[in-house]
């Protein structure tokens, strides 16, 4: 079978090596993204076939009680019934990459053409010699916030400030999150 | 219209399960299509930011939804490099600029949160207390958006030290 990007299509093998809760995330043979939820006992195993491409796996479950050495599974893919690949992944080969503990401020919004008008009210600002501090920067226009800028959520220090150009205004130029509903 | 003057305009809520969930799926189906700003080199780095990005959006729907105000989103075109998908009536496509502020690395000269320290910010004299509202140059002019939504997210970075997801290397 071909895929939608003219491929043959991959399987994606998984066993597991103990007991295991697991999502499994790929492509399949029409590009649209499957998210599989899989319980799987010591030994048994679960073929994905007709996949385009093997996006992810996550772990479910307690992380700190697993023995970071003991492989959990084992990981193949195939294609015409040969193996490209196939390797034993242990706690280790994972990387946490979910947001925890989370807080999120809404400050405002405003139209482009209002952005377009405010931001030219603040003159150009960049960081200090030092990068401890901001400093007006004359004749640039129109108005920046330039690269290695610190403010409150990119402080001063180790590749502290902002990390590129940006146009910016300040939160009482924004209308109220009530105006927006 | 209404501008910004005390705390009590500002939004603050959390991020749930599916926020987060959908947010980190759209990050890891997308990111090898994305324009990467910050030319991150660490492939979690990279897809934490744009869930981030996905996970406020889902978040402000679910706020809208319950003022009985549907927005529309749209995440099929993931190949699309940084495609509008979040659209309301009243304000067209809206970008939804978040910033994220890591809570698991301390910075002992930055003060506590203070939300009426944003709402009052009207200087740049001092970095503790500027709270400037970012919109990338480049994607001010490569990718104009009908309204902007700004919003601060507190939480930890992609660098903690524990282990749930494999994501392939280029070889697989």
């Amino acid at each position: 079978m071909l895929t939608a990007a003219g491929q043959s299509t991959i399987a994606i093998g998984i066993r597991a090596l103990c007991d295991l809760e697991l999502t499994l995330g790929r492509l399949d043979a029409e590009l649209v993204p499957q998210h599989e939820f899989l319980e799987l006992r010591d030994g048994e195993a679960y073929v994905a076939k007709d996949s385009h491409a093997f996006l992810y796996l996550r772990l479910h479950g307690p992380v700190e009680a697993r023995d970071q050495r003991k492989p959990l599974l084992r990981f193949s893919i195939h294609r015409d019934g040969a193996w490209l690949r196939h390797v034993n992944l242990s706690i280790i080969d994972f990387t946490d990459i979910w947001i925890y503990e989370n807080l999120i401020v809404f400050v405002g919004w405003l139209p482009r053409k209002d952005l377009a008008r405010v931001h030219l009210r603040y003159p150009s600002l960049g960081p200090s010699p030092s990068g401890a501090d901001l400093r007006e920067i004359e004749g640039n226009r129109p108005a920046l916030l330039l690269r290695g800028s610190p403010c409150y959520y990119f402080p001063p220090g180790l590749r502290g400030g902002t990390k590129g150009d940006n146009l910016f205004c300040l939160p009482g130029d924004l209308a109220t999150m009530r105006t927006l509903a | 219209m209404d501008h910004v003057a005390t705390p009590e305009q500002l939004v603050a809520l959390e991020l749930n399960e599916d926020d987060v969930r959908g947010g980190i799926e759209y990050g890891i189906i997308s990111w090898g299509h994305t324009y990467d700003r910050m030319r991150w080199k660490n492939v979690p780095t990279s897809i934490n930011r744009i869930a981030v990005g996905r996970a406020a959006e889902s978040c402000l729907a679910r706020w809208l939804r319950n003022r009985n105000v549907i927005s529309e989103v749209d995440r099929t075109h993931f190949t699309q490099t940084d495609r509008s998908d979040f659209k309301l009536d009243q304000a067209g496509h809206v970008d939804v600029k978040t910033v994220h502020v890591y809570t698991n690395f301390v910075n002992p000269d930055r003060p506590a949160f203070d939300p009426a320290a944003v709402a009052h910010a009207e200087s740049w004299d001092n970095w503790r207390g500027f709270f400037p509202m970012l919109i990338p140059k480049d994607q001010w002019t490569r990718i104009p958006k009908d309204a902007y939504c700004f919003a601060i997210l507190f939480s930890n970075s992609p660098l903690r030290p524990r282990h749930l997801i494999f994501l392939p290397n280029p070889s697989f």
